[in-house]
């Protein structure tokens, strides 16, 4: 994984998603912290496929992938490996 | 002194705090409550409701005192809830993920001294504490939070358990606070009588029984909670919680509910369409599901017909009610609805009176749309501390005899066909949905006003891509201000619930003005939402 895609992604969740005071880094929960709603979880997997042109099952957005920005960049390295 | 006709083993419930002993004395040994790996059985639900009421009892809570509660999904709040209702208080839901700004008003308005919580929330608890003046004590934190008395759930498991502090029926049980137009929230006060109402009627309406596996997917701020809360024990069933991180991950969530075997789901269309659309509902068997009920917005018609394709024992149900009244209308469908003609609200339940209205606040002739009125045993008691919204709301009409009937002025514009079904038609002001939660426009505008370098700003709804409403918004700034979104969002946040936050925003030379020179509100949202659709 890119140090690029890490950084662009890290700004995206804190820019446009995150509603928490706190500054997202790569191990936050974002679900349970109130960082990201149902909402703010499609947009990441819209971007992630519109900026990575990467597709994204809706099958593999799962806690497993998407509970912390770490795993969505696991994730990401996984399937355009 | 005080003292109420005794007699603890009834048959029929008059209070909601008699739900839970009821069904442990029936049903004892099935479960009643699960969460992940976690299960209580009915028996050991009431051991742990009983302690908790010890505890908050020894904590000072005297009959009718409002208690928070304030926690993610889990055991707790199924525990909590009926917890602070067997110790004669009301329960106050503290929503676990709204601003701090928020809680601190409910706290003060509501004049909640106890709160109950768990680990997870100790941030924000902490954080309530110093600026709340009235909170004094916390139940559920393993350690103290500095000046405040705290009670941890180890002690309370230690505690005093206690048969259900015997209150009248027409007492207060719950106050659920929801958005206000100007931005302060108002807290719907529901008795015992109306919750416990609204929940024997809907586990009849729906055949509820200890067979039965509910899919837990409110939050308790949210009053879809109390099916769950309350209709399901009324009835022996299990209540199966969902947690925020599955709510969040439709895949996830679609999979919990195949490997539970839920019998019934109830949540709003914004959480079916997500499941739907990225759920990958075709991967698991959701047979066991007999009732799918939704309620809060319409569901768009097409895309229900897709959902009914992935659940082929259920049956749909609409479910009508403003909070405030609980559950007033309800259709049922077997087969998906043809076309695009949305599925009606339906008819009224039983023990509800409907009417509509025109604006001359007569009954509309047969066909035509107007305001829908409501008498019903579900009612609210009035809004907490707010006379001056219960005047708006209750139309209190002398009828023959001269008793006084109250009605209640739902705000949603209806219109009924010849045999008498309701359809929904619109809002009688800017009151719009986004998932689920009443949102009121000018309360979002009013809060981005606020925002020092925002001079201006409208707000909108546009249809997302996940098919349920967002909100949109445009601001005007002060000069020389830049346009930062991460800064304007994160100032949002410290006013606003997470759902109130528009999901995009944008910036604007300037907006369409009335003769007079003030914003013209209505072109520019319309302005607004043409733009971004």
């Amino acid at each position: 994984m890119s140090d690029i895609t890490s950084e662009r992604l890290l700004a995206f969740v804190n820019s446009e998603i995150s509603t928490s005071p706190e500054r997202v880094e790569l191990e936050s929960d974002l679900l349970l912290s109130g960082a990201v709603d149902s909402l703010g979880v499609i947009r990441i997997t819209q971007w992630i496929e519109d900026e990575l042109s990467i597709e994204v099952s809706p099958l593999d957005v799962t806690l497993e992938n998407f509970q912390t920005v770490a795993l969505m960049l696991a994730y990401i390295d996984s399937v355009s490996a | 002194m005080r003292t109420f006709a005794g007699g603890r083993a009834r048959d029929t419930p008059l209070l909601l705090s008699h739900l839970v002993p009821q069904a442990a004395a029936r049903i004892g040994d099935r479960p009643a409550v699960r969460c992940l790996a976690d299960e209580l059985t009915y028996n050991e639900l009431d051991q742990r409701v009983a302690t908790l009421a010890g505890a908050l009892v020894e904590a000072g809570v005297q009959s009718g005192d409002r208690v928070g509660i304030h926690v993610h999904k889990s055991l707790e709040t199924m525990v909590g809830v009926h917890g602070i209702l067997r110790a004669g208080a009301a329960y106050v839901p503290l929503d676990a993920l709204a601003p701090i700004e928020m809680l601190d008003h409910i706290t003060v308005d509501c004049g909640i001294e106890v709160v109950v919580t768990h680990d997870a929330r100790r941030m924000s608890i902490i954080e309530l504490c110093e600026t709340s003046d009235v909170v004094r004590h916390i139940v559920g934190l393993s350690e103290a939070v500095p000046g405040t008395a705290t009670t941890s759930w180890d002690q309370v498991s230690k505690s005093n358990p206690i048969a259900p502090v015997e209150v009248l029926s027409d007492d207060l049980a719950y106050v659920m606070y929801t958005s206000g137009s100007t931005g302060v929230p108002k807290g719907i006060m529901h008795t015992h009588r109306s919750g416990l109402r609204y929940a024997l009627q809907s586990a009849a309406i729906y055949g509820l029984n200890s067979d039965d596996k509910l899919a837990n997917f409110s939050p308790l701020h949210f009053d879809m909670s109390t099916f769950e809360m309350f209709a399901g024990p009324s009835a022996g069933a299990c209540s199966v919680i969902l947690t925020e991180p599955y709510l969040m991950m439709p895949a996830s969530c679609a999979e919990l509910l195949s490997r539970e075997r839920c019998t019934v789901t109830y949540t709003v269309p914004s959480v079916y369409l997500q499941l739907l659309y990225r759920g990958g509902l075709d991967q698991y068997d959701l047979s066991s599901v007999r009732w799918l009920n939704f309620g809060g917005e319409v569901f768009p018609p097409a895309a229900l017909a897709d959902l009914m394709s992935h659940f082929p024992a259920a049956t749909v149900s609409n479910v009508y009610g403003p909070a405030e009244v609980n559950q007033v209308t309800f259709h049922h469908i077997t087969e998906p609805p043809a076309g695009e003609h949305q599925v009606p609200i339906g008819r009224a339940c039983p023990d509800v009176d409907l009417s509509i209205v025109g604006p001359d606040g007569r009954r509309v002739a047969h066909g035509e749309a107007g305001e829908l009125m409501v008498r019903s045993s579900t009612m609210m008691q009035g809004y907490w501390n707010r006379p001056d919204l219960d005047a708006a709301a209750f139309d209190r009409v002398i009828a023959p005899g001269g008793r006084v009937e109250t009605w209640f002025r739902t705000g949603d514009i209806v219109s009924a066909d010849e045999s008498g079904v309701l359809t929904f038609v619109g809002r009688r002001d800017h009151q719009v949905k986004v998932r689920g939660h009443r949102v009121e426009l000018e309360w979002i505008e009013s809060a981005l006003g606020d925002v020092p370098k925002v001079e201006h700003a409208v707000v909108g709804v546009r249809r997302g891509e996940a098919g349920s409403d967002e909100l949109i918004a445009a601001v005007v700034l002060a000069p020389g201000a830049d346009f930062d979104v991460a800064d304007i969002r994160r100032q949002l946040a410290d006013r606003l619930p997470a759902y109130a936050v528009p999901s995009q925003l944008s910036l604007a030379e300037d907006f369409p003005r009335t003769a007079s020179g003030k914003v013209d509100r209505r072109a520019a949202r319309t302005e607004l939402t043409g733009r971004c659709r």
